[in-house]
């Protein structure tokens, strides 16, 4: 079964080569750029995806408050919102974050991603840094696929 | 300035004796900074105005004739320059009744006041030695000590270096200072006030120093965070073309190198240019030199356009004019170009291009740039929060933080509060918004 992934990072120059890269090994991978993007495309697609590969610092605002982090904090409002579905959509429990932060940004974002795996995200992989060489990025994105993607 | 006649001064007064010895002193001081080196020629240039005992800066130690900047700050902490003997001023609780002083240097910062102490005794009956500790009474201990019949105290002199007029906590950077033992002759009005002219001139230098160190450290910050993000993502593309290489599918690589190469060498291309930049900003030539101004707007072309088409670029004066900056200055002024030029393309409709003029003035001497759009504008509430911001000195967090929402444009306004420019927006009725950026280039501010 074809893993659905959708792909959320504000460097299109990243996310575009990434989802073609991704799209020639047989997956099936979308990409969007801002965090109000991701919320609604899950929202409007629960079930559309698989896994989830998201940057953590996405530009997104709330009206005059601008939102650090707000891409574990997305995602923490996608939990919430999906909390009491008997059929919560897949990629919230499929996360790979990248970050590219310091030291205190990394403790902070830790902290939240736990929030999330207790909140019902049993699988949040962390990433510290942007470089991530592509053969474990890839091998992230096939321990996600195993055991075998199941749809409702 | 007074020049003495060297009349005055016998070949064996002790006067010449040390200016004798001076000269030997200055060829051997490291050359640390070209700041410390200007603080040298200060030192030397007075010394020479006044024929004051100016220039044993650094070098008298055995005998207490000496002179030293006893105490740079700036407002996060001690600032190290080689050479000096900084330490850390616990500046006193305005709300606090009664302060207990630690020396007269920090009484000298404290109060930001010039002070002289003419003799041991009122060194004793200063508020500055009240209530002080254990390594004071050791000062006045035999045979070392202030007391010593010879060599002991004779007269002390300090100067607060201040970088402005306010309270000192804000504007004291240090204390320059002499003492000089009883055998020495006590400080004339002449040196004394060669004295006051060094250290203003010394504030000066140490303030451009300042500035620049935290100039530096910001433009480091800043170009981590961008090349980081840059560098990996080229990175990654060239990684994935080698894995589809691997497959051996050659229409696939081809398909997917020319699609996404050419954007990977640009990232690439851009951040070395960003890294000569940095490299640039930290070579040891901090103070203002004459850059081609057509290579600044060039660079900030290149960096604020993916398709440079995109802006139509009117030359109102010659291109070889060259605006006075310095290195970190003229870094800022590309960034401050290229985020009203990216701001404009992204407010742009898209068949309009953006337009950017370069004129300039006589009278007074400015530089002028011109940034149009013919889009919708940038919104009003988002020029307001971005001086807003800049203003109460909140963006640099709001830049580590999160890209977006006004981030460059605060940065537009931060850099002009910083360097005086003037920054003035409009939004025309035919639509769209104008910028205007103003950088003097006259003498006065090429010093």
């Amino acid at each position: 079964m074809t893993a659905r992934i959708l792909v959320a990072d504000d460097s299109i120059n990243w996310s575009k080569p990434f989802c073609d890269f991704l799209n020639q090994r047989g997956y099936h991978a979308t990409s969007v750029a801002k965090g109000n993007e991701l919320f609604t495309s899950v929202l409007n697609a629960p079930h559309d995806y698989d896994i989830l590969i998201m940057d953590n610092s996405m530009p997104e605002a709330d009206g005059e408050q601008e939102i650090p982090y707000c891409g574990v904090r997305i995602l923490g409002m996608l939990v919430a919102h999906f909390r009491d579905h008997t059929v919560p959509p897949a990629l919230l429990d499929r996360v790979i974050v990248r970050s590219i932060y310091s030291k205190q940004d990394i403790n902070s974002l830790r902290n939240e991603a736990d929030d999330l795996t207790e909140l019902g995200c049993s699988q949040v992989a962390l990433w510290f840094d942007r470089s991530i060489p592509l053969d474990e990025l890839m091998r992230a994105v096939n321990s996600l696929c195993t055991p075998p993607l199941r749809r409702e | 300035m007074p020049k003495r006649n060297s009349a005055d001064n016998p070949p064996d007064s002790p006067r010449s004796l040390r200016r004798s010895n001076d000269s030997v002193g200055v060829d051997q001081m490291p050359q640390i900074s070209p700041y410390l080196e200007l603080v040298n020629q200060i030192l030397a240039d007075v010394a020479s105005s006044y024929d004051a005992d100016i220039s044993t800066l650094f070098r008298v130690s055995n005998d207490r004739t000496r002179l030293y900047l006893e105490a740079i700050y700036d407002s996060k902490g001690v600032v190290e320059i080689e050479g000096t003997q900084p330490y850390k001023l616990e500046w006193p609780d305005p709300q606090a009744d009664q302060r207990q002083h630690h020396g007269v240097t920090c009484w000298v910062a404290e109060h930001g006041e010039a002070l002289f102490v003419p003799s041991l005794n009122d060194l004793r009956k200063h508020v500055a030695y009240s209530g002080t500790g254990a390594w004071d009474t050791k000062l006045f201990e035999e045979p070392e000590g202030v007391d010593d019949p010879q060599l002991g105290f004779g007269c002390f002199y300090a100067v607060p270096l201040r970088t402005g007029e306010g309270l000192p906590k804000d504007k004291v950077i240090g204390v320059f200072k002499i003492e000089r033992r009883r055998h020495k002759p006590i400080f004339d009005a002449d040196e004394r006030k060669a004295f006051d002219l060094a250290a203003t001139s010394i504030s000066r230098t140490l303030q451009m120093y300042l500035s620049t160190a935290t100039s530096l450290r910001r433009v480091l910050s800043e170009a981590a965070h961008i090349l980081r993000g840059r560098l990996a993502d080229s990175n990654s593309v060239i990684e994935m073309c080698l894995q589809l290489l691997g497959q051996g599918d050659s229409e696939i690589v081809y398909a997917y190198a020319r699609d996404h190469l050419p954007r990977a060498e640009s990232l690439l291309r851009t951040g070395c240019r960003r890294i000569e930049r940095v490299l640039e900003a930290y070579r040891v030539e901090q103070f203002p030199a004459d850059f081609n101004l057509e290579d600044i707007v060039a660079a900030a072309l290149e960096a604020g356009f993916t398709d440079q088409n995109r802006c139509q670029t009117f030359w109102e004066i010659p291109r070889d004019i060259t605006l006075r900056l310095t290195s970190i200055q003229r870094y800022d002024l590309e960034t401050v170009l290229l985020n009203l030029l990216r701001n404009a393309d992204q407010h742009s409709k898209t068949d309009e291009p953006v337009q950017l003029h370069i004129r300039a003035s006589e009278s007074p001497p400015i530089v002028e740039f011109e940034i149009i759009d013919h889009g919708e504008g940038v919104p009003k509430e988002v020029v307001e929060r971005a001086q807003a911001a800049a203003l109460s000195g909140t963006e640099e967090e709001a830049l580590l933080v999160v890209r977006g929402g006004g981030t460059g444009l605060r940065r537009v306004y931060r850099f002009a509060e910083q360097y005086k420019w003037d920054v003035v927006h409009d939004w025309p009725q035919n639509g769209g918004t104008t910028f205007i950026v103003k950088v003097p280039n006259e003498e006065e501010s090429r010093s």
